[in-house]
Parts: structure tokens; sequence; C-alpha cells
């Protein structure tokens, strides 16, 4: 089943990056993928009933959504760190409670600062495809480059946070290192 | 192993090092060789284990993150690993994914699996690893890598080795050659020793000690050993030296005994033979010794008494009295019997009993002793024969000396006639001539007994002395007017002329005798006389038909003054004198007289004279 799946997505991954025209759903469902590839490779810690695994792994999109069912499409029937995936689209920040992985749309860019104060000290994974936003504190942001889905990383962030991101990660992103902080 | 056993000491203890150094050298240099490939190989599988861990992480971000394009550069990074060959991605349904060289081959697909695995064939290693991340499959790693390095490795390795085991040979040779002279020196040093002793007989020598190991101990014992042996050798020279003193006085003993000394064993055969014994047996020592000592002894009376006599002599000897000697009869080798005197005791040699006889030669004893013993009783008979001669001659003169006294006496009568003197004077002459015939006799006699005889041998013819010898006794015959008898000359025997050589008087006085005493015990009939010749002898004969003798005195008559029957002595008066001395004379003639008779028919007096002297 697992072995399935990830031939799917892989499958996927390969047809999307070649049919790079259809851009926006072709973009978000790599992102989606990408999402996807993240929660393999980031450790939530334990605390907060996190190894409860009946507990659903909740993925949260702050924001208009744009991924147009692409992540319905990605998660249903998939379990991360072996609990189900919950999808919440929420509009607004007071939202935001004990989800796992915070997806902040572009639109929300006014009120980044209160997202990430909000998001602070907190076991999630904040995602961000809006350039600017991994300066502001923003873990993981998407931005592409020669057509192609790339991301960077805001190493302060990560190595202060209670996540951990594996090196591997690391090693295909694009390193921020805010200044201010 | 033979061919071990054959080499000197030297050689062995060199081998024995030898063998023993090469051995465990070879052995830890085996185990080093095994543990430093089984090393080698495990820290390879760790070392490239490490690096394919770390590229499949790579690839699997590569395949998450990095669109795929840079897997290459991943698999580059395994390129350090020596003697690489291959190196791939595969993908979970087992599919090429990416390879380092795009030329390269592979004889056949890898194995697919969830678990890392590695695995050595004979020019191989082969080594997978699983592409996991948050438990998804995303393919596996595949590398191969040739043995060429290790090979090389492990040739240099047995190369240094065989350089070291070689080295170490020739190293452990000089040792060993060194150190056996530790161990062999000492036992060579005894072993020169011992035949030093051997080939000189020095058991003086003695062996220094040097160590206080087994070996010192071993020359300890060893000279321990000459010493016991030295000291063994000169008890032995002395007591040989004593022994040939002891034996040589025993030989000097044994030979100057003139008695014989003879040993025998329990089986009664000779063990012993001394000179004496060859002096009187005749038998050598080589000769008699191991046969039986009954050899020695003529006959199975001598045999058994043998035995008895010496079990007499053991139980004398044990009751401590001096054993008497036992006379016996003995043989010597020329078959000559002899007289003994032996003595024999018990002696016990070696467990086993022995029997020593001394034994003397008393023949010439004996003989001595027979001879003294013949004299006396002769001496004692001739003392009887004396009296007896005595009694009976005083007895033979008083008869006719009485004659002569009363006739003499009657002479002197005056009335005596002439006649009758004539008469008794006649008497007186008889009586006179009695006498003197028997003082002629006691003359004989006394000759005879003191061997003062005298023989006057002349050549004679036997025909005429008998008819001289009839003539004279007829005419003698008829003075005595015994004529109821009468006296034949056989005269058919003396046809031829015998020639004798003899003393004629004393063959005259011996017819006179026996024709005398024939006529005299003769009542009536014939005496006859005459002789004939056989083998070379005369024989004369007397005979007559008168009283007879019996058989038990045949003997006897020949004895002097014996007569036979008292009671006809008076009948036939004489000396007994006549027979004695006739047979005296022929045995001095070197003839014999003897008589064969019938009671009351005659007798038959028998002489015979050897023809020629």
């Amino acid at each position: 089943m697992k072995k399935a799946l990830s031939l799917l997505v892989f499958s996927m991954l390969l047809i999307f990056c070649k049919v790079g025209h259809s851009q926006t759903s072709s973009e978000y469902l790599m992102k989606a993928a990408f999402i996807e590839r993240f929660t393999r490779f980031t450790t939530w810690p334990n605390s907060n009933g996190f190894s409860d695994n009946s507990r659903p792994f909740i993925i949260s999109v702050l924001g208009d959504n744009p991924f147009d069912g692409v992540l319905i499409r990605v998660f249903l029937d998939h379990k991360v760190k072996n609990k189900n995936v919950e999808l919440r689209y929420l509009s607004d920040i007071n939202q935001i409670k004990d989800c796992s992985i915070l997806f902040i749309t572009s639109k929300m860019s006014p009120k980044i600062s209160q997202i990430i104060r909000k998001t602070q000290n907190k076991p999630i994974l904040t995602i961000s495809d809006t350039p600017g936003f991994c300066e502001a504190g923003v873990l993981v942001n998407f931005f592409l480059l020669n057509n192609k889905l790339r991301f960077e990383v805001n190493q302060t962030k990560a190595s202060n946070s209670t996540l951990k991101l594996s090196h591997l990660i690391l090693q295909h992103a694009k390193i921020i290192e805010p200044k201010q902080k | 192993m033979r061919f071990f056993k054959q080499l000197p000491l030297k050689w062995k203890n060199i081998l024995v090092i030898l063998v023993v150094s090469m051995l465990t050298t070879s052995v830890g240099l085996a185990i080093g060789s095994y543990i430093v490939v089984t090393n080698y190989k495990a820290s390879m599988v760790q070392k490239v284990h490490i690096a394919a861990k770390l590229t499949a992480k790579m690839a699997i971000s590569e395949i998450s993150f990095g669109h795929g394009g840079e897997m290459r550069k991943y698999l580059m990074w395994l390129k350090e690993i020596p003697d690489l060959k291959n190196a791939r991605i595969y993908t979970p349904d087992n599919n090429l994914y990416s390879a380092l060289n795009s030329e390269d081959t592979l004889p056949q697909k890898p194995k697919n699996s969830k678990n890392s695995w590695y695995k050595y064939d004979d020019d191989y290693l082969h080594l997978s690893e699983p592409m996991l991340q948050d438990g998804k499959y995303e393919g596996f790693l595949y590398i191969r890598i040739g043995m060429e390095t290790l090979d090389n490795q492990i040739f240099r390795y047995l190369k240094t080795t065989l350089i070291i085991l070689v080295l170490l040979f020739f190293l452990s040779y000089f040792f060993a050659s060194f150190f056996q002279k530790v161990l062999s020196r000492p036992i060579l040093h005894l072993a020169q020793t011992a035949q030093k002793v051997t080939q000189t007989g020095n058991y003086g020598i003695r062996i220094k000690k040097t160590t206080s190991d087994e070996i010192g101990k071993l020359y300890d014992q060893f000279n321990s050993m000459l010493e016991q042996i030295q000291t063994r050798q000169a008890k032995l020279k002395e007591a040989n030296s004593a022994l040939s003193e002891s034996k040589e006085k025993f030989k000097k003993i044994s030979s100057s005994a003139n008695d014989a000394i003879i040993v025998i064993d329990n089986t009664q055969n000779i063990v012993f033979w001394n000179r004496a014994a060859t002096k009187i047996f005749g038998y050598t020592k080589e000769e008699i010794l191991t046969k039986p000592l009954v050899k020695l002894l003529p006959n199975n009376r001598q045999k058994e008494r043998f035995g008895v006599v010496a079990r007499a002599m053991v139980q004398q000897n044990a009751t401590e009295k001096n054993p008497s000697p036992y006379e016996m009869l003995a043989i010597r080798k020329d078959k000559k019997t002899i007289d003994i005197e032996l003595t024999a005791s018990k002696i016990e040699v070696k467990q086993n009993n022995h029997w020593v006889t001394i034994i003397r030669d008393i023949t010439d004893r004996k003989i001595a002793q027979q001879k003294l013993k013949d004299a006396t009783e002769k001496a004692i008979e001739s003392e009887k024969l004396k009296s007896a001669f005595l009694q009976n001659i005083s007895h033979e003169i008083r008869t006719p000396m009485n004659g002569i006294m009363g006739f003499a006496g009657l002479l002197k009568d005056p009335m005596t006639t002439q006649k009758e003197l004539h008469e008794y004077a006649g008497y007186i002459v008889e009586n006179g001539e009695n006498l003197i015939l028997l003082i002629d006799d006691i003359v004989d006699i006394s000759k005879i007994g003191s061997e003062q005889m005298t023989l006057n041998k002349q050549t004679i013819n036997l025909t005429k002395l008998l008819k001289d010898i009839y003539i004279t006794q007829n005419k003698q015959k008829k003075t005595h007017q015994n004529s109821r008898v009468k006296l034949i000359l056989n005269e058919t025997l003396l046809s031829c002329n015998t020639v004798i050589d003899t003393d004629p008087d004393r063959l005259k006085q011996v017819f006179f005798k026996l024709l005398s005493n024939a006529i005299k015990f003769t009542e009536r009939g014939v005496v006859e006389f005459g002789y004939e010749i056989i083998d070379n002898k005369v024989q004369f004969f007397v005979s007559d038909t008168g009283i007879g003798i019996e058989k038990q005195n045949y003997n006897k008559i020949f004895e002097t003054f014996s007569k036979i029957n008292k009671n006809t002595s008076k009948l036939y008066c004489g000396t007994g004198l006549g027979l004695a001395i006739s047979k005296s004379i022929i045995n001095l003639l070197g003839g014999d007289i003897w008589v064969e008779s019938e009671v009351g028919k005659g007798s038959i007096f028998y002489f015979w004279l050897p023809l020629s002297a």
C-alpha cells in the first residue's frame, strides 16, 4: 500500500515536473507533494499528545486555499507519522491552534509578524510561498527558480524550533539566516 | 620416524626445536593472516557501508527534493572507493534508476531488499543499502567492488609472512644449534665418559657434575654406579685371589694325599677325582668324571654294601663319632679286584648333597695280614705237632728200646741156652734196626722241616731202579716172613727204557716207605707197583688189597705223625712219618702224591714226577 502510494506520488512528481505549463494547479500539486515530503524529513516532538496516534495529523491552510483540492488528493488515505491526516482551511489567525503544519498563503502578508508570534515556540512547521516570508520567520518558503520548485529555510528559526528538520532538507534548501535576531 | 631415531642427539634437538618453532610460527602467521584478511574485509565492508548509507540518504533527498537531476553527483562520491566496479540506484520495483558509469556492466540483477546486505564472493564484494525515509521505501543502492586491492594486500602479506618464516627458520636454526648444546652436551659428555670407561676398563673415572637437573642426577647415578662397580671389582679381585689360593691349596692337598678322594653327587655320579684315585683305580680324571661310582665296584653285593656303608658312615658323622673305615672290594680299570678301606661323609655344596669318600688301597696290607695269620697258625700247629711228635717219638723209641733192654737182660741170664741167646740177639738187632730206621726218619723230617734236605740228581733208568726196589723189597719181605702178601712189579709198563733226571736214593726211599706201608696194612693179597708215562710226566703207583682209607682222611695221612686209627695203631706200629716224608720228597722233586682208596678193599697211592727237569 505504502509502496504503491509512494510510487504514485513519485510518478506524479515526475509528470508534473515535466508538464510545467499548467502553471497553477501543477505548481500547487508540486507544493502539496513537497509538503508530504517535509513530513517525512521532519520530526515532531512527542509533547502535547503528539505520540497519541488516535489524534489526527493536522495540516492547516491559513488564508484562501490555493491548492484547489490537490492537498486532499495527496493526503487522502495517507498517514503521516502513523496518524490520519486532517486538513483544515483557516481564515482567521486565531483559528491557529494545535496544527502540525501551517501553510500561510501570500494574502496573510500584512499579518505575518502576528502569525509568527502566534506560532512561536510551538511545534508547528510553518510553510509559505511568498518571497520575504522566510526572512520574516517562516520556516520553509517555496520559490521558483528556472521554472523549478525550490525552497528556502530559515536556519535560525529551524535550529531554535522544537521541530527537527533533517539535514537532507537543508541539503536542498536555500538557507536564510536573518541577522536581526 | 626410523630415520629420526638414527639421528645423533644434536640433530634430534635441532630438529625438534625447529619443528616446534616453525609449527608455532606457521600457525601464528596463518591465524594472523586469517585475522588480517577477515579484518580487512570487515573494515572494507564497514567503510563501504558507511559511504553507501550516506549516499543512499543523499539519493533519497535527491529523489524527494532535487528532481533527480543530480543523482550522479552523489554516486560520484563513491568513486573514491578503490576497485569500485558498479554503483547503482534501483527503483523499488528493481529497475535501474541511475548508475555511476553509464557503460558499466553487471552480470546479473542485484537482489532487491529493504534491508542492507553484503556478500563476498570469489572476486567481488557486493553491498546493497535500501533507501528508506520515514518508513517509505524509495529503492536501493547497489555497490560492487573488485578484490584486486585485497588480493594484492593478501599477496603482499603472504610474501612478508613467507620472508618472516624463512628468516625465522634461520634464526630458529641458529638458536637451536646454539641451545641444543645445553641439552646434548652433558649427555654427549656422559656418553663419551661411559665409552672411555668401557674402553679403558678404568672404573675410577668420575664425571664432573655441572647441573643439578635430571642430567645432574643422572651424572650422580652414573658416578655411584661406577663406584659400586669399582668396589665390587676390587672385592671380586680379592675374592678371586682368595679363591684361587684356596683352590691351589685344595688341589695340592688333594693331589698330595695318598688316599683316593672321590666325591659323588646325589645321583652317585663322580664329580671329583684326585691323583691318588687315578693311582689306585687306574682311571684318569677325564675318563671317570660324571661316571657312576658303581663302576668301581666289582659286583652287586659290593654295590649294595656301599650303600649300607655310606649310610652308616653318615649316621656316624651325624653323631660326631669318628667313623671307622669299612673294608670293601673294588675293581680297577684293568679288572683286577683290590681291597679297599673306605670312609664316607656327607657334605652340602650349593644345597646339593655330595658324598666324600676316602679310599685306601689295602691289598698289600691284606696280603701281609693273611701271611701273618697263616704264619701264626702254622706256628701254633707246628708247636702242637712238635709236642705230638715228641710224644710219639718217645713212644716209638721206647718200644724197640724196651725190646732191646728186655732181650739184653735175658742175655745176661746164665740159664739162657745158646739157641735162645741167638734168638734174643736177633730180636735185639731187629729192634735196633727199627730204632735206626726211626732215627733216620726223624733226621729226614727235621731236615725237611728246616729245609736242609739236599737232592743229588742223576740220570737214571727207571726200569732198572724199580727192579732193584723189587728185589730189595722181596728179600726184606722174606726176612719179615710176611708170606701171605705177594709183591708184584707191574712189568707190562716197563718195556721201554725210560730215563729220568732225579735223585734215585730219594725215589727209592719213597718206594720203600710206600711199599712197606702197603705190605704192613695188607693182611693178605697183592701189593703191586709200577709206572706209566702220561703227558710228559711219569706217574707211579703202589696198590694194595689192604684195609683201605676213608675218604675224609685222604689228605690227613700225608701229615706228620698222623695215624688214622688209634685202635689199629697197636697192630700196625710205625712212626707215622713215612707218608709225610714221601710227600715232602716228591714235592721237592717237583711232583705230587695222592691216594685213591676203598675201605676194606685196598688203596692205590699215585705220585708223579716230571719227565725232564
